[in-house]
């Protein structure tokens, strides 16, 4: 079975450090999604569990095994590239019955198996195929056919979806976390998307600059995001950020504009704070504050609008339709128990 | 997509190929030339006429002459020496190129470098010592000294590097999780998508050989293990001068390469493996 | 293309330099001594005359020049392969 447990490690080229003690606990069957931008060490960190990349410091288990010193292939895992890299010179067939073949399985219960995967996957008409002769959509199959017939320990995904076209990308998104849903396999997933962080994770892991910032499961992370950057990388469109002070409950953004809050004791601080509000949590209030409108986006089933606080620029949606221009002042507010405050010197949340 | 052709598009058809006959010529006359009568090879050289090029008068007699002598042992050693070459150079340039382009151990710049030197001095160069060395381990008039300076072919092994550098890191990432060792992933993977760059190794170790003359010349003088080259060269003697047998024999020497290029020509363009990857 | 043709220029010197073939086969060196270049030079003293210890020095100076040249050639090469 298929735990994985990443304690304190450490990753350094030379004297550049790029991961800086990283620890998760990934428990057997999980669906964990390594988010963040790019740079910040999250393929790196699969390639490590992989076995691609040495440790440098700390410990990599998988399956109550510490696997620091062990290769690749008897690590007991199976792992899906952004190229898909597949054997360009076999069959599907072959592509996918290879690591059978080399464990010394029979032929007749390789084909078997790929047999099987095949059919979950839908290529069972492919297999004679080379890539070469497959779309996109279908080489990501084979991919995940090759990884799915050694019934491994651990899936590892590096950004799997980022080579399909958008369309593709919805579908296949669902069908990997179908795939998880009915194998059950745990699976470490890297992406610097987060909509498929937000909608294939069982858990989130969101990574910056060698660091973890947060881990939770997608709606934590959405409802209670640790940190500014995490609040601003979770959602979309991304969050507001106003800065301003606080004093005694009383919100004052930096342009003179108060915005009130939900009584609680955050709110009781005082000092300098970034408040946040999510594009979804404005409303239309003629008590509310006033803004100058930048540019509106009719969705049809809602309404995005940019609009200006002072020098800020903020990114509202609502569900109704609204008939203004740019330039027209409009009143907003913010549901008062939706904003989230940070300190504005650690950008770290004030707990409320 | 068709080409118009215009009449300027024709003039520098019939440039390009003129040219092309021109590369051609010598090779032809050397052709018609080794099936003439000993005496007429020189006979209609000047003045320039038409039958410099048309032979009037054909026979076989050379070549029979050239193939009841000597000459077929010393086309025979050439071809062991060179085919041997081949098979246990690309056993191993092949797996010294895969080390140096995918595995990384300490003192591979040194070694890369060395053996980019070990081409660029041409082996002439070094010729009179290694022949020294060799007489010191008793190899003269052997196969093995014959073929031991061919096998390690500094060229051969950059070509592979090069194009196996080419091949896409992901694909051995993968074939590592999929549980393949080093000999492995060379074998089941590097090598099948690497036909056209064994084939050209193949072909520039097999030339090295084919037109090698001044280390047989040193190494293997005597008759029995004389290479074609060697023998073709000592159909001139202080003494005598049999060029229909000369002729003849670089024909042969000249058109047995000719042909395994043409054979393998089809190779280099079948066998660019598209990758399976998604660029 | 310049560079790899002055590496193509420069490769193709030292191989006529290293001429042995035609030398050895077609003129013996001759007539005094005209068509004689180091190779058939260095065949010569050591087979012919039978004297191994100045074919030796000769090879020494002659992998000394090609050495030289192979430098020349690596910057050629370095530089091109910063492109």
């Amino acid at each position: 079975m298929g735990a994985v447990t990443i304690s304190n490690v450490r990753k350094a080229y030379g004297s550049v450090e790029i991961l800086h003690g990283v620890s998760i606990d990934i428990a057997d069957g999980e669906f964990v999604v390594l988010v963040g931008p790019s740079g910040c060490g999250k393929s790196t960190l699969l390639r490590m569990i992989a076995g691609l990349e040495d440790i440098t410091a700390g410990e990599i288990s998988i399956g109550g095994r510490v696997v620091n010193r062990l290769a690749p292939k008897d690590r007991d895992i199976a792992m899906v590239f952004q190229s898909y890299a597949l054997y360009p010179h076999m069959t599907v067939e072959q592509n996918m019955g290879f690591s059978l073949k080399l464990q010394g399985v029979s032929a007749a219960e390789v084909k078997q198996r790929v047999a099987g995967a095949a059919t979950i996957l839908g290529l069972t008409s492919y297999l004679g195929r080379y890539p070469r002769n497959l779309s996109g959509g279908q080489r990501q199959r084979v991919a995940m056919g090759r990884a799915i017939v050694r019934s491994p320990s651990a899936f590892l995904f590096d950004e799997p979806l980022s080579n399909l076209d958008a369309k593709l990308r919805v579908q296949m998104r669902s069908e990997i976390k179908q795939l998880h849903q009915r194998i059950g396999t745990t699976t470490v997933y890297v992406t610097h998307d987060q909509i498929e962080a937000m909608t294939m994770a069982d858990r989130i892991v969101v990574m910056r600059d060698g660091n973890i910032e947060q881990i939770g499961t997608p709606l934590e992370l959405y409802d209670q995001p640790a940190n500014q950057f995490v609040a601003g990388f979770i959602g979309s469109p991304s969050m507001n950020f106003i800065s301003g002070t606080l004093d005694g409950g009383r919100f004052t953004a930096d342009g003179g504009t108060v915005i009130a809050l939900a009584s609680g004791p955050a709110s009781a601080a005082s000092g300098p704070v970034t408040i946040g509000i999510r594009p979804e949590h404005l409303r239309l209030d003629p008590a509310g504050f006033p803004v100058e409108i930048v540019t509106t986006e009719p969705t049809g089933a809602e309404t995005h609008i940019l609009a200006r606080l002072g020098e800020t620029e903020i990114v509202g949606t609502f569900r109704d339709r609204l008939a203004c221009v740019p330039g027209d002042i409009i009143r907003i507010s913010a549901e008062p128990g939706h904003i989230h405050l940070f300190d504005s010197k650690t950008a770290l949340r004030i707990i409320g | 997509m068709r080409e118009t052709i215009t009449p300027r598009r024709a003039l520098q058809m019939v440039v390009i190929a003129a040219i092309a006959l021109t590369f051609l010529l010598p090779l032809y006359w050397l052709t018609i030339s080794a099936l003439r009568p000993e005496e007429d090879i020189f006979r209609y050289l000047n003045p320039f006429g038409p039958w410099t090029l048309l032979p009037n008068r054909l026979t076989f007699e050379n070549i029979t002459e050239l193939w009841s002598g000597s000459f077929s042992r010393a086309i025979a050693n050439s071809l062991v020496v060179a085919l041997v070459t081949v098979i246990a150079g690309l056993m191993v340039c092949a797996p010294a190129a895969f080390a140096l382009a995918v595995i990384d151990f300490p003192g591979r710049s040194a070694i890369f470098t060395a053996m980019i030197v070990s081409f660029l001095i041409p082996f002439d160069a070094i010729a009179v010592p290694l022949y020294s060395i060799m007489r010191g381990f008793n190899l003269q008039n052997s196969y093995a000294g014959l073929i031991l300076p061919g096998i390690g072919n500094g060229l051969a092994i950059f070509l592979l590097r090069q194009f196996f550098q080419g091949i896409p890191k992901d694909l051995r990432e993968a074939a590592m999780v999929d549980g393949m060792g080093w000999f492995q992933i060379f074998w089941n993977i590097y090598l099948p998508l690497s036909k056209p760059a064994l084939i050209s190794a193949a072909l520039i170790m097999f030339i090295f050989q084919w037109q090698a003359y001044l280390w047989p010349l040193l190494i293997a003088p005597s008759n029995d293990m004389k290479v074609a080259a060697v023998a073709l060269a000592q159909f001139s003697s202080a003494y005598n001068v049999s060029f229909g047998l000369i002729f003849a024999g670089a024909m042969f020497l000249s058109l047995i390469p000719m042909l395994i290029f043409v054979f393998f020509q089809q190779y280099f363009t079948n066998s660019v493996a598209a990758t399976g990857s998604k660029e | 293309m310049r560079r790899p043709l002055t590496f193509v220029l420069v490769a193709d010197t030292v191989a006529n330099f290293l001429v042995f073939a035609p030398v050895n086969i077609l003129t013996r060196g001759g007539p005094q001594g005209s068509t004689d270049l180091i190779m058939n030079q260095i065949y010569t003293n050591a087979f012919v005359n039978g004297d191994p210890g100045s074919a030796g020095a000769a090879t020494v100076v002659l992998v000394a020049l090609v050495l030289a040249i192979v430098l020349v050639q690596f910057r050629l090469m370095g530089e091109r392969s910063e492109r």
